[in-house]
């Protein structure tokens, strides 16, 4: 006895979600397209129709495997505690380490010198006295993770150009020699 | 189990910026460097967009003629702490945008987080536990059998608005339906459970914003969300 089949795509899969599921739309689409054609034409048994279904099934997972590696070349999961991306100024450099004035709290002026490995600043040109960079720190219990990025157009300098202390008391007669005891 | 921010959005509307798409790329072509990614929409047209996307920090930002959007995911403190993704890069574009000469004033800000909350309980009975906590008994009774349900509290006045809508929780189908999804669902964790789920909005038109508005805020939204968990 001849029967019609219809054959349900990705059931659990609404069209609102393909987006996020599916890199390609339009693969699956062409696949939907080319097996309605046969729904229209062919009449499938029972059994070719799940052996069909299932083959989708197994499409479906590989395209959405391959979108999901396509993004990243590592797909990374991991969860940080903090994440920091500090404003700093480099102050001085050896052949060993870099010291940097490093904007802690940027409301409050705070300032922290912090020395790193000069490894950390090999992808900087020019490392010298006076350059900008921004270090992204990223904690969590037992871990750390520093990355060094040239602060050119980022790092706001003027934030840097505090009047220090002593500077503060210029004109202040301060140092004047006391005439009177 | 603390609740989990599966995603939130900061969101900064200022006056249009006609000429945005030709000078927006040397704002943040430094900004490059920072992001993983970096994609272009509507390209060469009035309402370009860039979007930053920072996929190993779990966050995006998304500058264009009209708004700067942040959109972020997990433990919110983690965005509250000084020099944040927030505070570096994110304030410090709006910065370099405010000193555009093209550049009119801030309108108005917008923040989006959606939680969810485990609760040890059977999918069937999830629903009627949400009623039996929220709703008068008259109301669960208007249709024959209530399978899903939601509220929404507002507070509204001229100048800001605050929304809280929350329902039950029925595992990653119900994160699809809406329309703010998780930046990187895998880094989320196990979310497929059921539990109660809550989207908090809060919108004020403002001149001018700060890092500590932004603060504010988050401690506004996570002091309502632990009362609504207490009810819940």
């Amino acid at each position: 006895m001849e029967s019609t089949l219809e054959i349900a795509f990705a059931p659990k899969i609404q069209d609102n979600q393909e987006d996020s599921f599916f890199s390609s739309i339009t693969e699956m689409k062409s696949l939907k397209s080319n097996v309605s054609s046969l729904k229209s034409n062919v009449l499938l048994s029972e059994s070719t129709a799940s052996l069909i279904e299932s083959f989708f099934k197994v499409e479906d997972s590989l395209s959405f495997s391959e979108s999901l590696f396509n993004k990243r070349d590592v797909l990374l999961n991991e969860t940080w505690d903090i994440s920091e991306n500090v404003q700093g100024k480099i102050v001085s450099t050896n052949n060993n380490s870099i010291s940097v004035d490093c904007l802690v709290d940027i409301e409050t002026q705070t300032f922290q010198y912090r020395s790193f490995p000069i490894q950390l600043f090999e992808n900087i040109d020019d490392l010298s006295e006076g350059k900008l960079v921004l270090i992204k720190t990223k904690m969590k219990k037992g871990s750390i993770r520093i990355d060094v990025y040239p602060g050119t157009g980022i790092v706001n300098e003027k934030l840097f150009k505090i009047k220090s202390n002593w500077e503060a008391l210029e004109n202040s007669n301060l140092d004047e020699k006391l005439t009177e005891w | 189990m603390s609740s989990i921010t599966t995603v939130f959005q900061f969101e900064i509307r200022y006056n249009h910026i006609l000429n945005f798409s030709q000078i927006a790329r040397k704002i943040l072509s430094p900004y490059v460097r920072l992001a993983d990614s970096i994609s272009i929409d509507k390209q060469n047209t009035i309402e370009e967009r860039i979007i930053l996307d920072f996929a190993e920090d779990n966050y995006k930002i998304t500058v264009s003629w009209d708004r700067i959007i942040i959109n972020g995911q997990g433990e919110l403190n983690v965005y509250t702490n000084n020099n944040s993704p927030i505070e570096t890069p994110f304030f410090n574009i709006l910065e370099s945008i405010k000193k555009l000469d093209e550049f009119g004033s801030i309108l108005n800000i917008l923040f989006v987080s959606n939680q969810i909350n485990k609760i040890k309980i059977k999918e069937n009975k999830l629903t009627n536990n949400f009623l039996s906590k929220t709703i008068n008994d008259n109301v669960c009774d208007i249709l024959e059998k209530t399978t899903d349900a939601s509220i929404i509290l507002q507070n509204k006045d001229t100048y800001s608005e605050q929304t809280i809508t929350f329902g039950p929780y029925f595992g990653l189908i119900d994160l699809n339906r809406r329309p703010l999804k998780p930046i990187n669902i895998n880094s989320l964790g196990d979310l497929d459970f059921n539990g109660s789920f809550s989207e908090y909005k809060y919108y004020k038109s403002i001149s001018k914003v700060k890092f500590d508005d932004f603060i504010k805020i988050v401690k506004d939204s996570n002091d309502i969300i632990n009362k609504l968990w207490k009810v819940l």
